[in-house]
């Protein structure tokens, strides 16, 4: 009698595997214990045995396929039997519950959109094997699958040349420099000729795993993203004042030591926040509102890949020149990657500054477990109202976003009305 | 030993065998949970051991414990309820494959936590000489590979110190996970590391049923008379992968044959046959009669219910302790979480 084989469970969390290869063709006389199929799991691929006898009469799934466990994989006829299609079709609605053809068109699909990468596949046992394939590590042959290329090219660097993370990212690193020496060449002048035009420049979807540091943004971004409820103030500052102060002490500071417009922003938030503690705070088990003693100032740096907030610490008390080393010193560490871990704990209050960029107007998620964050836009010359005369003035539009539990609309425009004060007349911040 | 001890180790080894096969078809549909570490391959060492262990003796295993259970006189059905988390299992259905026990017949269990059962085997042993249970042996089964561990060493060294008839046996099955023995140890001999402890010690082969028992037996007599641990390094190979899923990347499939012609039922059965005490007519309605109590093993495993939500803090402590102390599991469990 004809019988169902289904995607086996090959480990205590599988729950889906991948029919990698069919080893035994369809007419193919099984015995139980040959090999039928091979089947990869999240770990590893494995061979499959048979635990019937007979003849591999259909494949119901193909090559390629993702399915969960249980689902049926193929009939195994006795030798000389010849099932109906109403025969297997009961077989394996009895197994699901559901039609056979339904089973099969998914599958069929993925097959098709998989097609590519299928010679990547059947390489994989070569490389793992230490005898005549290459060596490589678990995490090289899925970066490597990933961006279709094969191990036997790269260099690895590990012991007996075992191919490593490292040696598949220098590898593309070659790849992507060897395809992009004319675009950097032309720096400006991108514009191609229509008749170099063609679709076959049309580069592949590329898929990249998310790195540690992205992992970590994700996490908290979208903690704080829906689980905070947000509120957004914006409002313009003149700035006419802060720049011709700026432009005044960077006359008499060495090279070195030059104050940039965020490093006065930070002086100003953190004196305003001194006035508005709840704004320097944090919630605590939905329970309490820590107000912080110290006003430490997340300033955002892009960094390669994402984000981090080096912490200038104190800065309330500190003169805007040490603040201004301090914050260089940090950034500095963080772009070549060696941050310190004091150098992006223990904020309280955090500042994105966009305004290099030419950003007008934008508004920041929260770092969590903080209060607020402000989104800090660029100093533009604009025409603006000045004694009831149309003239062009120097402004920057900032936005905090608060948390709603811990603070309200108007505790936060007051705030950003003192913050006012501050830009406006930065001599305050001398003082 | 007479024909039927003789036949009926035979069946032992048999069923272990296809209960085993019957099991790995179970995990593949997903009537498993949790892992599946089979024993095929290694049916000579319970089945040789058992065979000449006493009732006062303490067994004690890790968590390739199937053969085991069965060896030690567990019933097929409980053992295959076990597998299934079935309220009739010996472990009540909590246990599952990793942890079958029955101390009634004085076999301490299966134990997941690779080396933490050497401790324990220790401890039987030195219960049994503070209660005076002066021809007690306690034998404790472990893999080459948790001899790598801290607690082999603790355990060998006070045994020794405190003379504790302990049978220790390292089934040297010559991989610990995907890990070659001389990959991880620094002597390729597992019964040079009682040297370190004074311990006598011995290597024997481990896929003839008969000389298990054979030379088992003599070492515990020799226990039981000089008293002391003894470490006994026993040669064997798992044909199947560590757990299901392996997919045996470290060895190659003509060694796994190679081993495989060594088969201990094949080579017993041929020893059976050879020696006239039974046919292979004989033999075969034997393998029947195991298939037989496998197909009713399944039945009755898949027959049994499940165990009841209310049993989930019973068998933990030897005094029961009361819910209200552990309660948080179930007050979470009638909220509906
Ligand atoms: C303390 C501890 N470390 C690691 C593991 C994971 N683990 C499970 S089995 C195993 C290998 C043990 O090999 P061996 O003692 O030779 O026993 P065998 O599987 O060969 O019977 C390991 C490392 C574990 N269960 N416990």
């Amino acid at each position: 009698m004809a019988e169902l084989v289904t995607m086996p469970k090959l480990g205590f969390d599988m729950a889906e595997g991948k029919l990698v290869r069919w080893v035994k063709a369809e007419g193919d006389t099984v015995a139980k214990g040959d090999v039928i199929a091979e089947i990869e799991t999240d770990k590893a691929t494995v061979e499959v045995e048979s635990s019937l006898d007979g003849v591999m009469f259909r494949h119901l799934a193909p090559e390629e396929a993702e399915l969960p466990v249980n689902s049926p994989i193929a009939v195994v006829s006795a030798a000389g039997e010849e099932p109906t299609e109403d025969e297997i079709d009961s077989l394996v609605a009895q197994a699901s519950g559901k039609p056979s053809k339904k089973m099969e068109k998914p599958a069929e699909k993925k097959q098709a959109e998989k097609a590519p990468s299928k010679a990547v596949e059947s390489d994989d046992s070569a490389d793992v094997s230490p005898a005549g394939g290459v060596r490589s590590s678990p995490l090289a042959r899925k970066i490597a699958e990933n961006h279709d290329i094969q191990l036997a090219a790269v260099e690895g660097s590990g012991p007996q040349g075992r191919v490593v993370k490292k040696d598949v990212e220098a590898y593309l690193d070659s790849m992507s420099q060897a395809g992009s020496g004319s675009k950097s060449a032309g720096n400006g002048q991108t514009f191609q000729s229509a008749s170099s035009f063609s679709l076959g420049e049309v580069p592949a979807d590329e898929v990249v795993d998310l790195t540690r540091l992205r992992q970590a943004i994700s996490r908290r971004m979208q903690d704080s993203n829906q689980n905070f409820p947000h509120f957004y103030l914006t409002r313009s500052y003149r700035t006419g004042a802060l720049m011709a102060l700026r432009k005044q002490l960077n006359q008499i500071l060495p090279e070195t030591d030059k104050l940039s417009v965020n490093d006065f922003v930070v002086k100003a938030v953190a004196l305003a926040l001194r006035q508005y503690p709840n704004l320097n705070a944090s919630l605590q088990d939905d329970k309490n509102i820590v107000r912080h003693g110290h006003v430490n100032i997340g300033v955002a740096v892009a960094v390669e890949g994402g984000l981090l907030t080096v912490v200038s610490k104190d800065a309330d008390l500190k003169p805007i020149r040490l603040i201004a080393r301090e914050i260089r010193e940090m950034v500095g560490r963080a772009r070549e990657g060696k941050v310190r871990p004091e150098d992006i704990e223990g904020s309280t209050f955090s500042i994105s500054n966009l305004g290099m960029y030419g950003i007008e107007n934008f508004s920041a998620i929260i770092n969590p477990p903080e209060a607020a964050i402000l989104a800090v836009s660029a100093v533009q010359d604009v025409p603006m109202v000045v004694d009831g005369e149309l003239t062009v003035g120097s402004q920057m539009k900032a936005s905090i976003s608060a948390d709603h539990r811990v603070t309200d609309g108007a505790e936060a425009a007051e705030f950003m009305r003192v913050l006012a004060d501050y830009l406006e007349e930065p001599m305050r911040l001398l003082i | 030993m007479d024909k039927k001890e003789s036949i009926d180790l035979y069946r032992e080894m048999v069923i272990i065998r296809r209960l085993e096969e019957r099991a790995a078809e179970l995990y593949q549909q997903g009537k498993i949970g949790g892992f599946l570490h089979l024993y095929i391959g290694q049916e000579a060492v319970s089945a040789g051991i058992s065979s000449v262990r006493q009732p006062q003796d303490r067994l004690i295993t890790a968590y390739r414990d199937h053969g085991w259970a069965i060896s030690a006189g567990i019933d097929p059905n409980a053992v295959m309820a076990e597998l299934l988390g079935k309220v009739d299992g010996c472990s009540k259905g909590k246990g599952g494959s990793m942890h079958m026990a029955d101390t009634e017949l004085n076999f301490w269990g299966g134990h997941a936590i690779v080396g933490a059962h050497i401790p324990l085997a220790a401890g039987l042993a030195l219960g049994d000489v503070y209660q005076g249970n002066d021809d007690a042996v306690t034998i404790c089964m472990f893999g080459d590979g948790s001899t790598n561990i801290g607690f082999f060493h603790e355990g060998l060294n006070l045994s020794k110190v405190w003379n504790l008839p302990v049978l220790w046996v390292c089934e040297n099955n010559q991989y610990g996970m995907g890990t070659a023995v001389d990959r991880a140890s620094a002597v390729s001999e597992i019964r040079q590391k009682a040297e370190g402890y004074g311990m006598p010690n011995e290597r024997i082969e481990g896929m003839d049923v008969m000389e298990v028992r054979k030379e088992v037996s003599r070492v515990l007599e020799k226990i039981r008379k000089e008293g002391g641990p003894y470490l006994l390094e026993i040669m064997t190979y798992r044909y199947r992968g560590h757990s299901m899923g392996d997919p045996e990347r470290y060895r190659d499939k003509d060694e796994v044959k190679k081993w495989e012609e060594e088969d201990p039922i094949g080579i017993y059965r041929k020893e059976l046959i050879a020696g006239k005490i039974a046919t292979a007519k004989e033999l075969d309605a034997v393998d029947e009669e195991a298939m037989k109590i496998v197909d009713d093993a399944e039945a009755f495993a898949k027959a049994s219910p499940n165990p009841d939500k209310s049993t989930l803090f019973e068998d933990i402590y030897v005094e029961p302790t009361p819910v209200e102390y552990r309660g948080y599991a179930l007050e979470r469990e009638s909220e509906g979480r």
